[in-house]
């Protein structure tokens, strides 16, 4: 047995000198409690600190290195925890995750890195088995975009791109130049009609502006994947060609 | 901190029944911690911080805020820790402090190291001192009332204090970081990006950071002012020493007492001159424009400034605009912008004021690409209203002055090579002159014809080019359908009627069978060999009739065109996936996707699953 401490809200587990500790409001609470009353104290600070179950899901794919998280020696934000840990439970294979990471960590900027886990922070992620994010997009009845109804036809098939340049990286700029993509959150401040599931390669995320709690996002490259007659919240997931709605 | 409790108390005839007391119970304890902090998570920031900094003034403290891989703040100092007598008395005794001989620290309340109740009902102290390492833990008890309990102890060669608080990982942790970056020595911060203010200038009295906000330092926790007590407050940071400033007791706020406001904007009149010194030094240093607005961003003083381009020329700077002598441009309102082509207001030779937020376009001398480029430019999303847009002859003031601008000739044009006529639902002429059904209605009716391979709009034979970008204002997917009318006429108003009609019928007859291809089609496998065998063994529902006239080759995206068509209603994928998924040895064949056209195995399947 190993010196712990359970209140209304937290837990706490000393083992070896080392504290562990956590509020109910984290994800594995209950289990952790489930496990120091069954006595499995190991298995309870898995649950505490996902360290352990997130070196075996990604087996060697991810490194987690003190406080550092790990992608061939470059540093995975830690809000992506909460997702691996997420898209364990669901049983997705670690593969389309790490592709998206690499995509991730192959943007060029780190200012819009950091703006993309910024997104990655408040929104699920839905992801194609190549790691492309998926989002959502309103277009006029006839397929046009919104903002000048003449500039691009957002067919379903059809990619679009805009000189990375051109694409406003300004975070505080909330309304600019570059292509919009939208989280479902987001769908309903979105003027019109219809509305295009996206895929994106997250290299090609530019900005994510500060309003609407990070739920929009600028990108300079996109692809129509389908039209959506009625679009639901996309939970963090991968998503292959049977998208359900 | 010194508290001064002190006051004049001086009475006769009066008889004293007893002293007031504090009970202690649980509920007290809940008013000194949980509910005595409106914001919790910088509190505990801010307390634990400021303990640990009286503790080791000269060492850095280390704070980690909670990461999704640990989810926990800790705070360590490097200072001696405290022996198990200290202990109880900072942690348990509520009201006691170690620090009110004098002002050299920032506690005094004795409230400070419970502050981690504000947000969890434990936490862990580990004391490193006198050569033991010894792990605590408090925590609120059953009946409400805090408890501290000792875990173990070790020998150990360091010395100081952590502590150990359980929360959730929160950008708000962050944000908390901010009450304590004037902090020297810097903390050393883990788990999150942080980096503190870029300091401009510092003096013992106040300190300017960029883009910074009036505020005050007392000690070293930073407070924001409320200016709506005082008067042309420069934008910079007041510092005061510990004591001199009343804070509350949660000590999140500045207590605006009339002897406090007085004292705070007697600093400011003191250093409102000097400040002004200081904001000519740093103007004489910039080498843009930009730069010297970013200077003056939130400053009180109505002061113009010359600022010395490098080609000689000189311009008047102020906040936040500058005066460009002798120019020559169009200054385009709001309403101007809407027009085709931008009327606006023209001026020559006169002074130009040309603020932060305005815009300013090169002119071009070709009057088309200048109409083009205007039409492209109403579609601005950055115009807002307060912006003013000004087309200008001569760019010089603006390379000067590090100022953007924007060529007009450079500008992607996304004009209409022609105006959208009136929509005409679902019929359209797609390239090969062919009449073209969509599914959506489209904007685009394009009157062309296609005699001997070439194409002809209003007489004018178009180029491919041409022709493709007119083809590419067609919206919508599109199903296509092709009359024989090739030659038969000459403009599309003379095929129209006949079209129509041709295009009613499809839409009447052929539509239903389109819809039952295309939901063939989304069920995923009934159109492969897997299925078909499937069926004929009986061990699948038998596919539907094919529709008539199935030519899938005929169909151009089919799907979308149908989409907004009848349905199936059959769920053939469901039934598909029960009789396969149904049988374990179908994955155990290897065999992941049912669209598999490899004959031995389909035989397989097919004789394992009878």
């Amino acid at each position: 047995m190993y010196p712990h401490l359970i209140t209304t809200n937290t837990v706490t587990i000393i083992r070896d000198g080392q504290t562990y500790t956590a509020t109910s409001d984290m994800q594995g609470f209950a289990d952790a409690l489930d496990c120091i009353r069954q006595g499995e104290w190991d298995a309870a600070i898995d649950h505490i600190t996902p360290r352990a179950t997130i070196e075996e899901y990604a087996d060697g794919s991810l490194v987690i290195e003190g406080d550092r998280l790990l992608r061939n020696g470059t540093e995975v934000d830690h809000v992506m925890v909460p997702h691996i840990l997420s898209m364990k439970e669901k049983g997705f294979d670690i593969g389309p995750l790490v592709a998206f990471l690499d995509k991730v960590l192959r943007n060029p900027s780190m200012r819009s890195r950091n703006q993309l886990w910024r997104f990655v922070a408040t929104n699920n992620i839905a992801i194609t088995p190549e790691g492309d994010l998926l989002f959502y997009k309103k277009v006029q009845d006839n397929y046009y975009d919104v903002h000048t109804g003449k500039s691009n036809c957002y067919t379903v098939g059809s990619t679009h791109t805009m000189s990375r340049s051109e694409v406003d990286d300004d975070p505080e700029s909330t309304c600019s130049t570059g292509l919009h993509v939208c989280s479902f959150e987001y769908l309903r401040s979105f003027g019109g009609q219809r509305t295009m599931l996206c895929q994106v390669d997250p290299a090609d995320v530019v900005s994510v502006p500060i309003d609407y709690q990070n739920t929009k996002v600028r990108v300079c490259r996109l692809t129509v994947v389908k039209e959506v007659a009625n679009p639901e919240p996309l939970d963090t997931g991968v998503y292959d060609d049977s998208i359900p709605f | 901190m010194l508290i001064d409790v002190s006051q004049t108390h001086e009475s006769s005839g009066l008889t004293k029944l007893c002293d007031f007391q504090i009970q202690t119970n649980g509920i007290m304890v809940k008013a000194l911690t949980s509910r005595l902090y409106s914001n919790p998570i910088s509190s505990v920031v801010r307390e634990l911080a400021s303990n640990a900094l009286d503790a080791a003034p000269t060492q850095p403290m280390e704070i980690r805020v909670p990461t999704a891989l640990d989810p926990s703040f800790r705070i360590r100092d490097k200072g001696p820790g405290l022996s198990r007598t200290s202990m109880v008395e900072v942690f348990t005794r509520f009201g006691e402090s170690t620090k009110r001989r004098d002002n050299s620290q920032i506690g005094g309340f004795g409230l400070g190291a419970k502050s981690p109740f504000a947000i969890a009902n434990s936490y862990t102290i580990i004391s490193s001192h006198a050569g033991i390492q010894t792990t605590y833990m408090a925590s609120i008890g059953a009946d409400g009332m805090p408890a501290l309990h000792e875990v173990s102890s070790q020998p150990t060669n360091d010395t100081g204090l952590e502590i150990i608080v359980p929360a959730k990982p929160s950008l708000k942790w962050v944000e908390a970081l901010s009450q304590i970056q004037y902090f020297e020595p810097r903390p050393i911060v883990t788990g999150c990006t942080y980096n503190g203010p870029t300091i401009i200038h510092e003096n013992p009295q106040y300190l300017v950071i960029s883009g910074g906000e009036p505020s005050i330092l007392v000690g070293p926790v930073a407070y924001p002012l409320n200016t709506s007590h005082f008067q042309r407050v420069p934008p910079f940071v007041l510092k005061f020493p510990i004591g001199t400033i009343e804070v509350t007791a949660s000590r999140e706020e500045i207590v605006y007492s009339p002897a406090t406001i007085q004292r705070i904007q007697n600093a400011i009149d003191l250093h409102r001159q000097d400040y002004l010194s200081l904001q000519d030094d740093l103007v004489a240093k910039c080498t843009t424009v930009p730069q010297i607005w970013q200077v003056l961003k939130g400053s009180i003083f109505d002061k113009t400034y010359t600022f010395n381009a490098p080609g000689g020329r000189t311009y008047r700077v102020g906040n936040p605009y500058v005066e460009i002598p002798g120019a020559s441009y169009l200054k385009v309102t709001s309403s101007d912008r809407k027009r085709k082509r931008w009327k606006g207001t023209s001026h020559s030779g006169s002074s130009l004021y040309f603020y932060s937020e305005d815009v300013a376009y090169l002119e071009d001398d070709n009057r088309k690409m200048q109409e083009r480029i205007e039409s492209t430019l109403r579609n601005q999303p950055n115009f807002s209203h307060g912006t003013d847009v000004y087309v200008v002859k001569d760019r010089t003031p603006f390379d000067d002055m590090g100022l953007p601008i924007i060529p007009l000739g450079t500008i992607p044009t996304a004009a209409p090579i022609r105006k959208p006529s009136r929509p005409i639902a679902h019929r359209i002429l797609n390239d090969r002159g062919a009449l073209v059904v969509s599914p959506t209605p489209c904007t685009h009716y394009l009157p062309v014809t296609v005699v001997d391979k070439a194409t002809y709009w209003r007489g004018v034979r178009l180029s491919r080019a041409i022709y493709m970008a007119m083809c590419r204002r067609i919206g919508g997917q599109i199903a296509l359908i092709t009359p024989d009318f090739k030659g038969k006429y000459d403009t599309l108003r003379d095929a129209a009627a006949e079209w129509e009609a041709a295009a009613q019928t499809f839409l009447d007859t052929e539509a239903p069978a389109l819809a039952l291809y295309n939901s063939y089609q989304q069920v995923d496998g009934w159109d492969t060999p897997l299925y078909a065998a499937l069926a004929a063994n009986g061990l699948l529902p038998p596919p539907p009739p094919k529709p008539a006239n199935y030519n899938p080759a005929r169909y151009y995206d089919v799907q979308a065109f149908c989409s907004g068509w009848a349905s199936c209603n059959i769920n053939y994928k469901e039934e598909y996936l029960k009789v396969v998924q149904a049988n374990p040895l179908f994955t155990l064949l290897g065999i992941k996707h049912w669209a598999s056209t490899d004959t031995a195995d389909l035989t397989r399947i097919v004789s394992l699953i009878k």
